[in-house]
């Protein structure tokens, strides 16, 4: 009869999270991957990940709050990508609308362009989640695209009597929903927050000389269905 | 390659749809062959999971025809008739096993399907090849109902074959009665089931290669059988409503813990171990991490989570401990005592 693990003791090892390699046993002092907290690790992963307790225990709002308020990372494609292999974020829903606006205002503090603390980060993600699970396709309008809207709204702190910022955040939404009408369905939030991040950075890159690393992005969570499989850009057997 | 061939039915349709459950749950247990069950049932309507009793048959007339009402746990097929004039044939194979140049699911359904086909053929019968999951049909006249559940890496597939299927109880029956055939009515004779059956054995053994062992329902079957029996098929939760029992044994514990463990969830791990240290036969405890599954293997087909921990993982409630459905342990540590009272209240309702 297979033992399950009511039956046998814990394992030992489990995957890392961040990079899926085999982690062991540990009892140095770690940095969380995720908020940057220094603890004695139980597990780690040979490349040095290691996710602090608090951080397994995060819902995903905290989770995503508190990564983008301590990171360093600049860019926002790999912050985003970072907290999309967190179990916290399910494969699709809400959770992909506020941590593209926040995975933005992270690197743009990051990118020395801005200065967005954290009470900017916490206010985006209240604006970010206020569009319904599926409002791709309720309201003709992805989140992770709104999402693109709200962070530099925020940064460029627009208002309904601003002009150029106010703009900015309108072409940058419209600029995303088109990509992410053009791929076609069913919806994958995956694909949405890459594409909209894409429209994000190159907007930095042309307008303030932000530098990324160059390269077509592959996704990390293919073949869950519904994966658009080679009808998606980043998918890669 | 061995297979087993088991013959073996009840007389009580709904027994029988425990021993079908028994046979792939018994396999996932550890019982070594796969099994082809060439079977006959008694007058029943069987049910799809999902379906709606009040849609799908005609109770009163059921009843004054004295065919049962059971409810099927596949989740692909629907409901359909059956009497001494349908020949059941059902496979409940480890697909990797069975199948290793493929893992698609269409390509083992359609592979699965073919004896049937061929039976069929060879009596003058044409079937179209069906499509995934779909029904074997004659120029649209429904002449096999197909179901398909899977339960951790194992497939279970059933055609039901009309070969002299009493069509007009049929249409009586059910809701949506019309549009099938039997084989006796195309080939315009009566078509013997033993004939179909010893055809069937044959194409089986040939297209797969299979030699066939000949047993009975093993000890382990018997009591799973006889214990789902007791707690689904026999009961109208199940039949009617299709509410099934959480578990095999008395009491499930569901403990939902991070991944990797936090220190507070090892502890929980431990202290509901301790808790139903001595109450193995009645209590099954099953572990879920959160985003990796049961038992951080992922989440095995045929074994869902309940809706309560379903609730818990979606608030992100973890460490989480639901004892019978219901949330019993939120974010804290219980010590084993209170997980303990927790299950002996269960134990009592």
């Amino acid at each position: 009869m297979k033992r399950t693990l009511a039956e046998a003791p814990l394992e030992e090892s489990f995957e890392c999270l961040v990079c899926n390699k085999v982690m062991l046993r540990s009892e140095q002092t770690s940095t969380c991957s995720y908020c940057g907290k220094s603890e004695v690790a139980d597990y780690q992963c040979p490349d040095g990940h290691y996710v602090c307790e608090e951080c397994r225990l995060s819902t995903a709002e905290q989770l995503v709050k508190t990564t983008c308020k301590h990171t360093k990372e600049a860019d926002p494609l790999k912050i985003a990508n970072l907290l999309m292999k967190h179990p916290a974020i399910p494969m699709h829903g809400t959770e992909h609308h506020y941590l593209t606006s926040c995975a933005i205002l992270a690197s743009m503090r990051n990118l020395g362009l801005f200065d967005i603390d954290p009470i900017q980060i916490d206010k985006a993600a209240a604006l970010a989640r206020i569009p319904p699970l599926g409002s791709c396709a309720l309201w003709g309008a992805c989140g992770a695209a709104i999402g693109v809207g709200i962070a530099f709204s925020r940064a460029l702190k627009a208002n309904i009597m601003s002009g150029e910022e106010r703009s900015i955040s309108l072409n940058l939404v419209s600029e995303s929903l088109r990509k992410i009408s053009k791929l076609g369905g069913p919806r994958c939030c995956k694909a949405s927050v890459i594409l909209s991040l894409q429209v994000a950075k190159k907007f930095l890159t042309e307008r303030y000389g932000a530098q990324f690393d160059e390269g077509n992005p592959i996704c990390e969570f293919k073949n869950v269905e519904p994966c658009l499989r080679k009808s998606c850009p980043f998918y890669h057997e | 390659m061995i297979c087993r061939i088991l013959r073996h039915a009840s007389p009580d349709a709904s027994m029988n749809e425990a021993i079908e459950e028994a046979i792939l749950v018994a396999r996932h247990e550890g019982q070594p062959l796969d099994t082809v069950h060439i079977w006959q049932n008694g007058k029943a309507a069987i049910l799809a999971s999902n379906a709606d009793v009040r849609t799908s048959v005609d109770e009163a007339a059921c009843k004054s025809s004295e065919v049962a009402i059971v409810r099927r746990a596949a989740s692909i097929g629907r409901t359909t008739y059956q009497d001494d004039g349908t020949l059941n044939l059902t496979y409940v194979i480890d697909q990797k096993r069975f199948f290793p140049d493929t893992d698609s699911l269409t390509e083992a359904y359609g592979r699965l399907s073919k004896p049937a086909v061929e039976v069929m053929s060879s009596l003058g019968v044409s079937v179209e090849v069906p499509e995934y999951a779909a029904s074997l049909v004659v120029e649209g006249r429904t002449i096999a109902d197909a179901w398909v559940r899977f339960y951790y890496d194992l497939m279970f597939l059933q055609l039901s074959i009309n070969v002299q299927t009493d069509l007009n109880a049929q249409g009586r029956a059910l809701k949506q009665g019309t549009g099938f055939t039997t084989l006796s009515r195309e080939v315009n004779r009566t078509v013997e089931i033993e004939d179909v059956q010893r055809a069937l054995i044959q194409s089986i053994a040939k297209h797969f290669g299979v030699a066939f062992q000949e047993e009975n329902l093993s000890p382990l079957e018997k009591k799973l059988a006889g214990r789902l029996h007791q707690i689904k098929y026999s009961r109208d939760d199940w039949n009617f409503e299709g509410k099934a029992p959480l578990s095999l044994k008395d009491v499930l514990v569901e403990v939902y813990v991070a991944y990797p463990p936090t220190k507070s969830c090892r502890q929980i791990i431990e202290n509901v171990g301790s808790a139903t240290r001595d109450l193995k036969d009645r209590v099954e405890t099953r572990i879920w991490m959160r985003g990796k599954g049961l038992d951080g293997h992922g989440s095995p087909p045929g074994m869902p989570m309940s809706i309560a921990l379903t609730e818990a993982a979606k608030q992100a409630i973890v460490p989480a401990v639901v004892v019978n459905g219901e949330l019993a342990f939120s974010r804290d540590v219980p010590s084993a005592e209170h997980v303990e009272r927790k299950i002996l209240q269960a134990l009592e309702r």
